[in-house]
C-alpha cells in the first residue's frame, strides 16, 4: 500500500517537473508576435514588407550580460552599448571623427575653461519629464563623482556649472582640456532625469533606466536578454524596428551559429575562425574594420634587467609580430607599430621601430651585457588570443637565449600580480576611443603607476609631454606634441606593439544594409529588407 | 599408515594454503576471469606506458611551434594533426597523458590518504572525534564538488599542484566516510575485543586487524576516484583555472580548441576521446575490481 | 521518525554555518582586488581605493566576516552584489529557476533513458541489447560533459540545424542542454535499474507468482519493478544533487542564465558577495535534498525504519524484501 503511493507520488513529481520545463519563460510583455524561431528565413508575418518593421524583432548578439544599465556606473562595452539605447550624450563622434550634437544642439567656448552648450529644445525622458539644464547639470556632477567614470569627467569643475537657461548652460572646466568634446561623447556622461533619480541608487537606476533614447526598456531576463521597444515621443526620426532584444550568447562560436541559425540578426564580435564562414554565407554579410585596439608586450620598466632600455629593445626586435597575428588572429588586422593605432588622431607611422631580426636582438643583448641571455616570467590573463600569442614570444625568445615561463592568471589575480609589479613582462591591450590623450595619458603617465601604467614607466619627458598635449587646443602644435610623445615612447620602449585590432562584427541579410563605423552602432537606423 | 598420513599431511597443507591465499590473490583470480576488466586493464597499461616514455615515442616536442604549418589535418607526419600553433597533437596527447594522469592519481591519492587517516580516526575513537570529523565532511560535500575545487584553484592561483590540491580536498570526504563505515562493522567484533584483552596497542589493532578489512573498499574507491579526479582537472583547465601553457593537458588542449571545431574538429575531438578511453579504462578496471573484491561473492 | 528528522535539522546548522566560514575564508585569501574587477584595466588608482572603502574591503578577516554573519542571521541579508549594485538574494533566486529546470530535465532524460534501458537488459540478460546498453552506458558515464555538449552542438545545431545551440527561451533550447547533463546520470541509472531487476527477478515470491500463473508482463511491470525502482528513486535524489553541481559546465556552453555560471563568473571577477551567498543557498538545497533522500529511503525501507520504530514485522519484510541498491558511483 505505502508502495504505490510512494510511486504515485514520484510520478506525480515527476509529472510536475515536466510541466515546470514545459511553462514558457516569457518575461517579455504583451507582444505576441516575438519571432524566437530557429529555422532560418522567416516566413513574412503579414503580406506587407513595410510591416515587417513592426512585427519582427531585431535580435543582437553579444558577449557579455549588462553588469547594470545605469550607464554612468558601468565600465564595459557589453553594459554601455544596451544602456545607450535608452540614453543620450550631449554629443557624438560620427564615423569621420567629427563631432555632432544629440542632445545639444551647439556650444561654443567663452574661453578656455568655459563652454556653454545650446541644449535642443523639446526633448523628453521616456516618463514624459522634459529635458532642461537642471537635468545636465545633475548628470555631469553625478559622471563626476561615479567611480567608474570619473576619470574622463575629471576635468569637469563640478562647482563651477552654470544653468543659464532651461536650455543653455555653461561647464567649467578644471583645466582646458583638448580631449573635452571626446570625454561629452562618451556614454559614461549621458543625460539622466535628475527629478527621477534625485535619490536613486545605482541598483534602482538599472532597474528602470529612463532616457531620452530612441529605445524605452521593456523588461530583462538576468544572465540572458534585455528588451526594449521603440520610443514613439523620440525627439529625432524615430527608431525604425519597433521591437529589440539584446541577447547575451558567451560562448563566441555560438553567437555565428545563432546567425546561421536566424536566432539572432546582428552579432558583436564574431570570432575570427569564423570569417571565411560568413563571407562564403549569402546569407550574411561581415563588417570588419580597424578599431582602436592595440595589443602589446609590456616590460615591467622597474625592474632587471627589463630596466636596461637595450635589453627592452632586443627583446622587441625579437616578437615575431607576423607569426602572432597569424597563430592569434588567423592573419586578421594589422601588427602593430607604435603606441598609438593607426585610426587615433595624430598616429604616425613614421617610427624607428627595429624589426624582427634573431640575430641582431642577440647581439644586442650580448652588447647590454647578457650573451648568455637570462630567465624571466611572462604573466598572461586567460585571453585564448593573448596565451597564444605568449607563447609565440616565449618560442623565439628562447632562441636568443631568454627562457621565459608563461604564467596564465585568471583576470583577478592577472591585475595583483601585475600592480604589485612581481612580473617581467605582461601581455595587454588598450581600447581608446581615438582621442590621443585617452590613449596614451593612462598608460605612461607616471601618477597611473599601480592603476593602469603596467609598464610602471616613470619618465620625466613623457610626462611633460603627456601633461602638455592635454592642454593644448591648438590642433597643429597638438599634433607635433603627441608625434613627439609618440617617437619618444618608441625610443625608451617600454612596450612591443604586436597588433593593432580590428572589430569583426556579422549581420543578417534580412537588414538593410549597414555600414562598418569604429565608433558605436546605432541599431535605431536599421530597417529590414522590404 | 604412513601413506594415508601422508594423505591427511597433504590436505592439511593444502588446506592452509588456500588459507594463506590472501584475499588479494583470490581476487586477481576473479578478475582474471573478467575479460571487460582485462581489457580495462590494459588499455591503462598503454596509456601508462605511453606517459612514462612520451619522451622516446613523442615524434615532436610538445612545444614544438611552426605557425605555418598550424591545422594540418591528421596524416603520415601528424598522425592527430597539428593545432593552432602548428604543434603535433599526437605528442601533446602523449605529454598530457603525463600531466591529467599525473593529476589523476595523485590527486585521488591525497584524497584518499586524506580521507583515510580522518576516517580511521573517526571510526575508531567515535564520540566527539567522530561528530567533529563527520561534521567537516558534510561541510565539504554541502558545495558542488567542482564549485569547491573552482574557489579553492581561484584562491590558492593556478598551477599544477595547486589544481591537485583543489580536487583532493573535494574527494576526501568520500574517502572518509567509506573508511569509517569499514572500521564500525569491524570494531565491534569479537577478535578486536581479543586484540584487547591480550595488550594490543591501539595502533597495532588498527594495522593489522582492522585496516585490511577497509583496504578493499579504499581500493575500488581509488580506481573510479581517479577517472573523476582526471574529469575534474579536465573541467578546471576547460573553465581556464589548470595548468599553465605551454604544457599540454588534455582539458586545456580541449578548452583551447573550442572555437575551432566548426572546421578543425580534430583539435577538439582527439583530447576529448583521449579523456574518454581514460576514463572508460578506469571504469572497466575499477568495476571488475569492486566486483572481484567484493566479499558477499566469497 | 520526527526526531530523526528534527536532530537532521539541527545538525544542518552548523554544518552551514561551516560552510559559509569556508567559503568566505577561501576568497579573502584569493588574490584579486574586487574593485580593480569592477572598475575595469583602464581605472585610476584614486577610483579603485575609493570603491575599495565603499566596499569595506579594507577592513580585517574577522571584521568582515562577524559583519557578514551578523546581517545574515539578524537581518536575512545576504549583501550586494558587487558589480550590479543588486541584492544578492533576488539575483541568485532569479538564476536558481532556470537551473532547477534543467537538472530536472537532465533527471527526467536519465529516467526516460535509463529505467526502459535497464529494465530490457534485466529481462534479456546476456543478450545482445544487454551488451549494448551495457557498453553504451560505460561510454556515457566516461564521456565528459563539455565534450559532450560541444559534440551535440555540432551535430545538432551545426550540421543538422536542428535545434539551438544557446539561450534560454522555450523547450528546444532545452533540449540538448538535458542531453548533455542527463546522459551520464542515465547510464548510472540504467546500470542500477538493471542490477536492481535483476536481484528482484531472481527472488522467491517472483517465481511464486510466475508460479501461480500471472501473466509475464505483469509478473515484470507490477510485482518487480515496483520493488525493484525504490532504490532507484532514492538514487535520483542524489544525482539530482549532483546534477545542480554539474550544470556549470553545461550552463557555460549552452550560455544559460543559472546559477552555475553565475558561481564561476562571480568567482572570476572576485563579487564575493554573490559567491558566499550563492554557495550558501546551495548548500542549503543540497542539505535538504539529502534529508529528504535519506527520509524517502527509510520510509520506504522497512528495516531501515524499523531502526527508527523499534517494531519489525517479519512477514512485511521478507515480502518487501528487494532492497539492496548500489550506491550510484561517484
Amino acid at each position: 500500500m505505502k508502495k504505490k503511493v510512494l510511486i504515485v507520488a514520484s510520478m506525480i513529481l515527476m509529472a510536475l517537473t515536466v510541466s515546470g520545463c514545459m511553462k514558457k519563460e516569457n518575461p517579455v510583455a504583451t507582444d505576441s508576435s516575438q519571432n524566437q524561431t530557429t529555422k532560418s528565413a522567416e516566413a513574412e508575418v503579414t503580406g506587407a514588407g513595410d510591416n515587417l518593421d513592426e512585427t519582427k524583432t531585431l535580435v543582437i548578439a553579444h558577449g557579455a550580460y549588462p553588469q547594470t544599465l545605469d550607464i554612468q556606473n558601468q565600465s564595459d562595452a557589453f553594459s554601455s552599448r544596451p544602456a545607450s539605447m535608452v540614453f543620450e550624450k550631449l554629443m557624438k563622434m560620427d564615423k569621420d571623427g567629427n563631432f555632432q550634437g544629440v542632445l545639444a544642439e551647439s556650444w561654443e567656448y567663452e574661453d578656455d575653461t568655459h563652454l556653454v552648450f545650446h541644449l535642443r529644445e523639446g526633448v523628453k525622458f521616456h516618463n514624459g519629464d522634459p529635458m532642461t539644464a537642471e537635468d545636465v547639470k545633475w548628470s555631469l556632477i553625478r559622471a563626476v563623482n561615479s567611480a567608474h567614470v570619473s576619470s574622463k569627467a575629471s576635468f569637469i569643475n563640478q562647482d563651477d556649472i552654470t544653468i543659464i537657461d532651461d536650455n543653455t548652460i555653461k561647464v567649467g572646466y578644471l583645466y582646458p582640456n583638448a580631449s573635452a568634446y571626446a570625454a561629452f561623447s562618451n556614454a559614461g556622461l549621458s543625460i539622466l532625469p535628475s527629478k527621477l533619480y534625485a535619490n536613486a541608487d545605482t541598483a534602482d537606476i538599472s532597474k528602470n533606466p529612463i532616457g531620452t533614447g530612441p529605445y524605452k526598456y521593456v523588461d530583462c531576463v538576468n544572465g540572458e536578454k534585455v528588451t526594449f521597444v521603440r520610443n514613439e515621443d523620440y525627439w529625432g526620426e524615430k527608431a525604425h524596428i519597433k521591437n529589440l532584444i539584446w541577447k547575451t550568447i558567451t560562448e563566441n562560436a555560438n553567437r555565428t551559429i545563432e546567425l546561421e541559425t536566424g536566432g539572432a540578426h546582428f552579432s558583436y564580435d564574431v570570432p575570427t575562425t569564423d570569417i571565411d564562414r560568413i563571407e562564403s554565407d549569402d546569407k550574411l554579410t561581415l563588417l570588419m574594420g580597424p578599431n582602436f585596439t592595440i595589443q602589446y608586450v609590456c616590460y615591467n620598466t622597474q625592474k632587471a634587467p627589463l630596466n636596461d632600455v637595450k635589453v627592452r629593445k632586443a627583446l622587441g626586435m625579437a616578437v615575431d609580430k607576423e607569426a602572432i597575428k597569424i597563430a592569434a588572429y588567423n592573419g586578421l588586422g594589422k601588427v602593430g607599430v607604435g603606441p598609438m593605432v593607426s585610426t587615433t588622431q595624430y598616429a604616425t607611422e613614421d617610427l624607428d621601430v627595429a624589426p624582427f631580426d634573431l640575430d641582431a636582438a642577440k647581439a644586442l643583448l650580448a652588447e647590454a651585457g647578457y650573451p648568455d641571455g637570462f630567465e624571466i616570467k611572462i604573466y598572461t590573463n586567460e585571453n585564448q588570443a593573448r596565451i597564444d600569442a605568449a607563447q609565440v614570444v616565449q618560442n623565439s625568445w628562447a632562441k636568443i637565449g631568454v627562457k621565459a615561463t608563461v604564467t596564465t592568471l585568471e583576470y583577478a589575480a592577472y591585475y595583483e600580480a601585475v600592480n604589485s609589479g612581481e612580473y617581467d613582462v605582461c601581455f595587454f591591450g588598450w581600447i581608446s576611443n581615438g582621442d590621443p590623450d585617452n590613449t596614451l595619458y593612462g598608460l605612461y603617465h607616471s601618477s597611473m603607476i599601480g592603476a593602469s601604467n603596467y609598464s610602471h614607466t616613470n619618465n620625466p619627458k613623457v610626462d611633460e609631454l603627456l601633461e602638455a598635449g592635454r592642454k593644448e587646443l591648438d590642433d597643429k602644435k597638438r599634433e607635433q606634441i603627441y608625434v613627439e610623445l609618440q617617437k619618444e615612447l618608441v625610443d625608451y620602449c617600454p612596450a612591443t606593439y604586436y597588433w593593432q585590432g580590428v572589430n569583426t562584427y556579422a549581420y543578417s541579410n534580412d537588414l538593410m544594409p549597414i555600414e562598418y563605423t569604429p565608433y558605436d552602432f546605432e541599431p535605431w537606423t536599421y530597417e529590414w529588407k522590404k | 599408515m604412513d601413506e594415508k598420513n601422508m594423505q591427511i599431511n597433504q590436505e592439511i597443507e593444502d588446506i592452509s594454503m588456500y588459507k594463506k591465499q590472501s584475499q588479494f590473490i583470490q581476487a586477481w583470480h576473479r578478475i582474471r576471469k573478467n575479460k571487460v576488466a582485462i581489457l580495462g586493464m590494459l588499455i591503462l597499461i598503454v596509456l601508462i606506458l605511453g606517459a612514462v616514455f612520451a619522451d622516446q615515442l613523442a615524434p615532436y616536442g610538445y612545444d614544438d611551434q611552426d605557425v605555418m604549418r598550424r591545422f594540418t589535418f591528421p596524416c603520415r607526419e601528424f598522425p592527430f594533426g597539428t593545432d593552432n600553433l602548428g604543434r603535433c597533437i599526437y605528442s601533446r596527447i602523449l605529454y598530457g597523458a603525463r600531466v591529467s594522469l599525473l593529476i589523476g592519481f595523485v590527486a585521488t591519492g591525497m584524497g584518499a590518504v586524506g580521507g583515510t587517516i580522518l576516517g580511521a580516526l573517526a571510526g575508531y575513537y567515535g564520540n566527539k572525534a567522530d561528530n567533529a570529523i563527520m561534521r567537516f565532511c558534510d561541510i565539504i560535500q554541502a558545495i558542488p564538488s567542482l564549485l569547491l575545487a573552482i574557489a579553492v584553484a581561484a584562491a590558492l592561483g593556478s598551477g599544477l599542484f595547486n589544481m591537485m590540491l583543489a580536487i583532493s580536498i573535494a574527494a576526501i570526504p568520500r574517502y572518509a566516510r567509506t573508511v569509517r563505515a569499514s572500521i564500525l562493522t569491524v570494531k565491534d567484533q569479537e577478535f578486536i575485543e581479543a586484540a584487547h584483552a591480550i595488550g594490543a596497542s591501539d595502533a597495532r589493532i588498527i594495522m593489522k586487524h582492522i585496516f585490511p578489512n577497509c583496504l578493499a573498499p579504499i581500493i575500488v574507491q581509488v580506481t573510479l576516484g581517479v577517472a573523476g579526479s582526471i574529469i575534474n582537472a579536465a573541467s578546471l583547465s576547460f573553465i581556464g583555472l589548470g595548468v599553465q601553457a605551454p604544457m599540454a593537458e588534455w582539458g586545456s588542449m580541449l578548452s583551447a580548441g573550442r572555437q575551432y571545431i566548426r572546421d578543425y574538429w580534430f583539435v577538439v575531438m582527439i583530447p576529448g576521446l583521449a579523456i574518454m578511453t581514460t576514463i572508460l579504462s578506469l571504469n572497466l578496471f575499477g568495476d571488475g575490481l569492486r566486483d572481484a573484491l567484493d566479499p558477499k561473492l566469497k | 521518525m520526527l526526531k530523526y528528522t528534527l536532530k537532521r535539522l539541527l545538525m544542518m546548522i552548523p554544518v552551514l554555518l561551516g560552510v559559509s566560514f569556508v567559503v568566505f575564508l577561501l576568497m579573502y585569501i584569493s588574490p584579486g582586488d574586487p574593485a580593480k574587477m569592477i572598475l575595469g584595466e583602464m581605472a585610476e588608482k584614486g577610483e579603485i581605493e575609493a570603491l575599495r572603502e565603499t566596499l569595506g574591503l579594507n577592513a580585517g578577516f574577522w571584521e568582515r566576516y562577524f559583519n557578514y554573519m551578523k546581517d545574515i542571521l539578524l537581518y536575512g541579508d545576504l549583501g550586494i552584489s558587487y558589480v550590479t549594485r543588486e541584492p544578492v538574494i533576488s539575483e541568485v533566486m532569479e538564476r536558481f529557476p532556470v537551473t532547477l529546470r534543467l537538472a530536472s530535465s537532465g533527471v527526467l532524460v536519465s529516467l526516460c533513458i535509463g529505467v526502459p534501458c535497464g529494465i530490457i537488459a534485466a529481462t534479456k540478460q546476456y543478450s545482445v541489447f544487454d551488451h549494448v546498453a551495457t557498453l553504451l552506458s560505460l561510454l556515457g558515464n566516461a564521456m565528459p560533459a563539455f565534450w559532450m555538449g560541444i559534440l551535440l552542438i555540432l551535430i545538432f545545431s551545426v550540421h543538422l540545424g536542428w535545434l539551438p545551440s544557446s539561450g534560454y527561451t522555450s523547450i528546444e533550447y532545452m533540449i540538448l542542454p538535458a542531453l548533455t547533463l542527463g546522459t551520464s546520470s542515465a547510464a548510472v541509472i540504467m546500470r542500477m535499474t538493471r542490477s536492481s531487476m535483476l536481484e528482484v527477478i531472481h527472488q522467491d515470491y517472483i517465481r511464486t507468482a510466475r508460479s501461480k500463473g500471472q501473466k509475464e508482463s505483469i509478473v515484470i511491470y507490477f510485482h518487480a519493478l515496483k520493488n525493484a525502482l525504490i532504490p532507484v528513486i532514492t538514487a535520483v535524489g542524489l544525482q539530482f544533487g549532483m546534477l545542480l553541481g554539474g550544470s556549470i559546465l553545461t550552463e557555460t556552453i549552452f550560455s544559460i542564465p543559472g546559477i552555475g555560471k553565475l558561481m564561476v563568473d562571480s568567482i572570476k571577477t572576485r563579487n564575493y558577495p554573490i559567491v558566499q551567498g550563492g554557495v550558501l543557498i546551495l548548500a542549503v538545497v543540497f542539505s535538504f535534498i539529502n534529508l529528504g533522500v535519506d527520509l524517502l529511503y527509510a520510509f520506504v525501507d522497512p528495516r531501515i525504519k524499523s531502526q527508527y520504530k523499534g517494531a519489525k514485522k517479519s512477514s512485511e519484510v521478507k515480502e518487501e524484501d528487494a532492497e539492496n541498491g548500489e550506491e550510484g558511483e561517484d
